[in-house]
Parts: structure tokens; C-alpha cells; sequence
């Protein structure tokens, strides 16, 4: 059977309107020698013939916006991509800093119910406060809300009967109540686990800079042993540089390999920046980005 | 003949009697520089552990270089720039003050001793309240005590 999906991208290929797919497949493989597994991974399609491997199900997690800034990809001339809300927002924030331009690019928007989360979580943390089932922004849209409407079902079931709290949420939570003192101890505890695989950086679409200040070494601005301070300059300067910026589609905290808690200090920048100059990310692509702009009336009680 | 970890707690205490804290000023050069030049031909007094470092606007700061005086053991960190209204390149300030106002709110939100990092706009004319600030700044930072203590764990992990 052929979906809607695999029709629109073979038709995008085959009237040569793009040169590329980024999308998501769907493959059995033998995972340490057990039994072959159906696994879901980011696939790139350059021919209409292999547009029949192309899915679309809760499992899809991954954002592939992280690669439309890769020389590879951009030496396509148009690119198609599939994205969910979330990741369109990320998609809105590169247009916005003049990385990629639109009209190099096709959206084939998917509507979303949310992805699975981790094993212990059967939806993903992000899904619960999610404004964009829908997309905002695309120019294909593939509507699978029926096949993805009974997985939720069963995934909401179950969510009900385990009474789960989101992790990540309770992560924020608790370290927004806590005292300044048990707050620096408890940045110092994550943080010096961090081993430094870079993982977060690499994964995050708006971490696009072709050499980032962490791998400068003249002069050399953070240390680069797995060692406190470095570990927190480092986390602390991730997280500035993702003020204003950060779509919080999670793709860090899923990535690294300690469970640090990532997204809590960029859920709270997102959260400064809304309350203090009204301004949330990925929504708009013709705003001004928040630190290129300023307003006279800006906050400056703390300015001696 | 003390013990080893006697002689560190002797160290530890003989440190703390003589310290004295290190304060790392970034001054803009079109105000705050002159601003501080003029509280030294006015021969004003102030407290004397600051060190100065001259960057073209208060807007060419960026958080990295406080994130990395603090790394390299500043205790305190004063950030000065011109008035909003009189930027020498007319809109580096407000800019610098967006970057500041969230970066704050960051290290605060984890948890690090806001004594520490201060911000002011001192013209070339305010040589007074120039000498005013820095007293005020060097005496929180005092307070708040070396910047090894901050890196310190307890035993008990959260």
C-alpha cells in the first residue's frame, strides 16, 4: 500500500522539484546479535523508487532540522523535509538568523498526537505542552491523525493508569523552588557528571556554528577536561547561547548520555525571555531575533 | 610536627585572614574609562582590588569572558558602560543590556551568589559615583567571600 506520504515525496522527486528527502524510515536490524527489530532512523532520499521506505509514526522522534545546516545538505539545491511542529519551529529560528532561506525549502508538515518518549515514559516529555499538533508553517501536510489517534489512545491509558508525572517537568519544578544555595549545589552535582561528548551540541538544530567556542584553543575561552568549573561555563554558556533561540524540542536531554537536565535551564530562559521582553522563539520567521533588537523601556532595575 | 590535613586547615585559615578580594572591572572606553580617570586626577579614594580592563563598548562584552575571570578565580565582576541615551556608537548599550538583564537571571536561576556580578552605567563626568560603585561592589564581593568556597560539594549529594 502506498501512502500519501510516499506519493507526494515520489511526485516531488520524480517532477525533479527537489533533489533531496530528509525523512524518516523504517528498517529491520539485529541489535546485539538479539532479534531483528523494527527501528526507526533519519534516511535521506534522493531517488523516487526509494520514497517506499518513507514512514510516519509516533516513533518518529528525531529532529532533522539538525541537518538542513550540514554542507552536505546544502549543496542540494531544494530540499524537502519532514517536520513536526516542533520541528518546524527550529525550522522557523534558522530561517529567521538567515541560515537557510524558505524558498530553498519544502515543508511537508506532519500532524502530530506526540512521539513516544523513553522506556519508562510511553509519550515524550515535550507532547504534553504542545501548542502545534498542527503545524504552523509548512507547504505539504500530511494528515495521519487517524493511524496515530488509537496509539495515543493506548498511550494515554496507560499514562493514566501509572499516573505519570513528566520527568522533565518535575526536573524544573523542583529546581525552580529550591533555594539559591541547594540550586548552585545541585547545578555542581549534574554538572560535574557531564563527560563532555558534546552530544547536546551536536544534536541541537541551532547549534549550527561551524567551529564553536568550545573547541577554540587560542586563546582557549572553556576548559576542556571533564572538570567543574569548565563543565558549568560550559553548560551555562550552551544554555545563554540558546536564550531566545531554543524551541525546546528536547533533542539534547534525549541525547545525552548522563541524563543531565538539559532543559530545565532552557525551559527557564524561555521562560525569563517571555515574561521580561514578551518574545517566544520559532513562531514568526520575519521577527528580529531577541538579542539583535532592543526596546528603550528594557529592564535595567539591576543596572547601578 | 602537625599532620598533613592540619597543615592544609592551617593553610586554609591563613588564606582567609589575608585574603582579600580580586574584582575584574570591564570598563567602556568612552564613559566608564574616563569615568575612572577622572576619580584618579580627582584623587578620589577607593577600595584599591580592582582591576580594570578596557573594551571598546559595553555592548563588545560578552558573557563568556565574566564566565572565564570567574573560572580563573576573580571573585566579583563589575560590568560598566554609558548611560542608556549616550552610547558612543549610539545603541551598544541597549543591546549589552538585553545580554546582561537574561545572563543574570541565568546564573541566578543556578544558584550562584549574585554579590558577585554587578552592573553600572558611569559616565566620563561621574568620577564620584565611580569611586561610590566600586566600594559598593568590592564590599558584596567581600561578603560573599573567596570564589574557591563556591566550588566546594557537599558530602551529602541532592
Amino acid at each position: 500500500m502506498i501512502t500519501l506520504l510516499q506519493a507526494k515525496t515520489w511526485e516531488l522527486l520524480q517532477q525533479k522539484e527537489v533533489s533531496l528527502i530528509l525523512g524518516y524510515g523504517e528498517f529491520s536490524r539485529k541489535i546485539n546479535n538479539g532479534p531483528e527489530q523494527r527501528i526507526i532512523s533519519p534516511i535521506f532520499i534522493t531517488k523516487p523508487e526509494e520514497t517506499s521506505s518513507l514512514v510516519w509514526n509516533d516513533r518518529c522522534v528525531f529532529n532533522l532540522s539538525t541537518y538542513l545546516t550540514g554542507k552536505e545538505v546544502k549543496a542540494h539545491h531544494k530540499v524537502a523535509i519532514m517536520a513536526k511542529g516542533c520541528d518546524i519551529k527550529s525550522i522557523c529560528v534558522l530561517i529567521q538568523e538567515n541560515q537557510i532561506k524558505r524558498e530553498d525549502l519544502i515543508i511537508i508538515g506532519l500532524t502530530c498526537q506526540g512521539v513516544i518518549g523513553d522506556k519508562e515514559r510511553p509519550k515524550a516529555e515535550k507532547c504534553d505542552s504542545c501548542q502545534l499538533k498542527t503545524p504552523h508553517i509548512y507547504d505539504i501536510l500530511i494528515d495521519s491523525a487517524e493511524a496515530q489517534t488509537k496509539k495515543l489512545n493506548q498511550v494515554e491509558k496507560k499514562v493514566e493508569s501509572k499516573n505519570c508525572v513528566n520527568p522533565v517537568q518535575e526536573k524544573f519544578d523542583r529546581m525552580d523552588k529550591m533555594n539559591p544555595q541547594d540550586r548552585w549545589q545541585y547545578c555542581l552535582d549534574q554538572f560535574s557528571k557531564c563527560i563532555r561528548c558534546y552530544a547536546c551540541r551536536q544534536v541541537c538544530p541551532l547549534c549550527y556554528c561551524e567551529k564553536c567556542i568550545t573547541d577554540k584553543s587560542t586563546p582557549q575561552w572553556i576548559e576542556k577536561s571533564p572538570l567543574l568549573p569548565g563543565n558549568l561555563s560550559f553548560h551555562i554558556m550552551r544554555a545563554f547561547h540558546l536564550t531566545g533561540r531554543c524551541v525546546d524540542c528536547g533533542e539534547c536531554e534525549r541525547a545525552c548520555p548522563m541524563n543531565l537536565p538539559l532543559t530545565t535551564l532552557n525551559k527557564k530562559m524561555a521562560q525569563v525571555v517571555k515574561d521580561m521582553y514578551h518574545y517566544e522563539s520559532g513562531l514568526k520567521t520575519d521577527e528580529e531575533p531577541l538579542f539583535g533588537s532592543f526596546q528603550l523601556e528594557d529592564e535595567e532595575s539591576f543596572i547601578k | 610536627m602537625s599532620l598533613p590535613s592540619e597543615v592544609i586547615e592551617e593553610n586554609k585559615n591563613e588564606i582567609k585572614k589575608d585574603w582579600q578580594p580580586k574584582v575584574i572591572a570591564f570598563l567602556c572606553n568612552w564613559c566608564s574609562y574616563a569615568g575612572a580617570d577622572l576619580a584618579g586626577t580627582s584623587r578620589l579614594r577607593y577600595d584599591s582590588h580592582i582591576e580594570i580592563i578596557r573594551v571598546p563598548c559595553s555592548g563588545r562584552m560578552d558573557p563568556l569572558f565574566i564566565l572565564k575571570c570567574l573560572e580563573k578565580g576573580a571573585d566579583g565582576i563589575l560590568v560598566s558602560g554609558c548611560h542608556p541615551g549616550d552610547c558612543h556608537y549610539a545603541t551598544g548599550n541597549y543591546y549589552a543590556r538585553r545580554k546582561f538583564a537574561t545572563f543574570r537571571k541565568l546564573l541566578e536561576f543556578c544558584g550562584f551568589d549574585l554579590r558577585r556580578i554587578h552592573f553600572s552605567w558611569v559616565s566620563a563626568a561621574e568620577g564620584a559615583k565611580w569611586s561610590k560603585v566600586v566600594n559598593e561592589v568590592i564590599s558584596q564581593v567581600r561578603e560573599a567571600g573567596p570564589i574557591a568556597n563556591m566550588y566546594s560539594r557537599r558530602e551529602n549529594q541532592l
